[in-house]
């Protein structure tokens, strides 16, 4: 499942991006495992197919997806990150949730502390 | 008689189906909260005069082609026999064509699930593979039985020779060709209708309502494509079969059969047999589309903390 909000700053194409980004690093969305097409997807979600059609071609240039005129578009394998990763964002996320902590400013401060580290 | 007979005979077998379909027929019948309730009905209305639509339009095709069929006798039945198969057709096009969105206003916040829904998505996979070997069959058959004609002093392929023995008519070329592109007409009409189907956008509030519709629009679709199809099989069959064994047998001058040439006496009877059962068939879920495509998808109304009533005496606010 993923979620459009027309009132949230970043745009659509990028929030379409974003949560099947995370849900294919996650392991929600399986190795293999089929996305909806694009119209199928634009008709949802009620947004142009260009819409779609250009999150689908980000992914796939990130390499998380491929698409091909049979098979439709794929998850590509081998993308999901690792069970120990998810374990340590998950413990990292209840510190932070335990704290109060919004999640763009959770991001914000990985973001900032991800150059420092070697 | 034996149409009358054809008839008692599809309501008998459409009357064993539906009893025998209650269970599963009833949980089609959605629940909605007395909120939506508006706007459910609403659009419920819209699939019924959809589904409506496509049926007239079918039915107006019928019409016209038996006229054509009157004015044309040089034709030789083609238009009658061709009529079920372009019917349906246009039904399909009028159904997928007409919009029934259920949501007409467009939230800040929407959600879209990951699933792919693809044509095959709302109905049993036996429901999609025996229209679709019908349809193979149907193609071959017509290919068989346009090698077996043989033309008539007008040069047209639809007569069947056995021995020095010639009858028709036969569905040689002449009725065989229009039958194939007929064939795959109905078979493009029936996937563009599924497709629609899968890929109309997905209601979030009436997600059971939308997966009724949707499932009761597959198989609207599917009954009708495959009763249409099995109609003019039948009837092909019939013909054929009829043909067949008549020019199979010797007759004596008083009209008496004296003998019969084997195997195409067998072949021909065979034919007439399995006519008549493709047709019944085909009579059955023409019906039975019918009655889906006139069901009412919206059940009840629930109100919150008290008892649920019928939609249909539920008056809107």
């Amino acid at each position: 499942m993923i979620t459009l909000d027309d009132e949230h700053p970043t745009p659509p194409f990028e929030q379409i991006r974003t949560q099947l980004a995370d849900q294919i690093r996650a392991g929600t969305l399986a190795a293999d495992q089929r996305l909806p097409s694009v119209r199928q997807l634009a008709a949802d979600l009620r947004v142009a197919t260009g819409t779609i059609a250009r999150a689908y071609a980000a992914l796939e240039a990130a390499g998380l997806i491929s698409t091909s005129r049979g098979s439709g578009t794929r998850v590509r394998a081998d993308q999901g990150l690792d069970d120990e990763s998810r374990a340590s964002a998950r413990r990292f996320v209840h510190a932070l949730q335990r704290r109060g902590v919004s999640l763009d400013d959770a991001l914000s401060a990985v973001r900032a502390e991800w150059p420092r580290l070697p | 008689m034996l149409f009358l007979l054809y008839f008692v005979l599809v309501f008998i077998v459409v009357g064993v189906v539906r009893v025998g379909s209650r269970k599963r027929l009833a949980g089609l019948v959605v629940t909605v909260d007395d909120i939506g309730t508006v706007r459910a009905r609403r659009f419920a209305r819209s699939i019924i005069v959809r589904n409506i639509s496509a049926l007239a339009a079918g039915g107006v095709v019928l019409w016209a082609l038996d006229l054509v069929n009157q004015a044309h006798r040089g034709w030789y039945g083609l238009p009658l026999m061709i009529a079920p198969g372009l019917a349906a057709t246009l039904g399909l096009l009028v159904f997928a064509l007409c919009p029934t969105r259920i949501v007409t206003d467009r939230a800040s916040r929407r959600s879209a699930d990951l699933m792919p829904r693809r044509v095959w998505s709302y109905g049993p996979a036996w429901g999609f593979l025996l229209p679709l070997t019908a349809a193979a069959t149907v193609v071959a058959f017509a290919i068989i039985a346009g090698l077996a004609s043989s033309p008539q002093p007008d040069g047209a392929f639809r007569s069947i020779t056995i021995g020095s023995s010639t009858a028709g008519p036969y569905p040689g070329w002449y009725y065989g060709l229009p039958l194939i592109g007929l064939t795959v007409l109905l078979a493009a009409a029936t996937l563009f209708a599924l497709g629609r189907i899968a890929s109309a956008a997905r209601s979030e509030q009436f997600s059971d309502l939308d997966r009724a519709v949707r499932i009761l629009a597959t198989r609207v679709v599917m009954q009708l494509s495959s009763g249409a199809l099995f109609l003019y099989f039948g009837g092909v069959l019939l013909f054929a079969g009829w043909t067949t064994s008549n020019a199979a047998t010797v007759f004596a001058p008083g009209g008496v059969a004296l003998s019969s040439v084997q195997p195409a006496a067998a072949i021909g009877l065979t034919e007439v047999i399995a006519g008549l059962v493709v047709a019944l068939l085909g009579g059955v879920l023409v019906i039975l589309s019918i009655l889906d495509a006139t069901r009412q998808p919206l059940g009840r109304v629930a109100a919150v903390g008290t008892p649920a009533v019928d939609a249909a005496s539920a008056r809107e606010s």
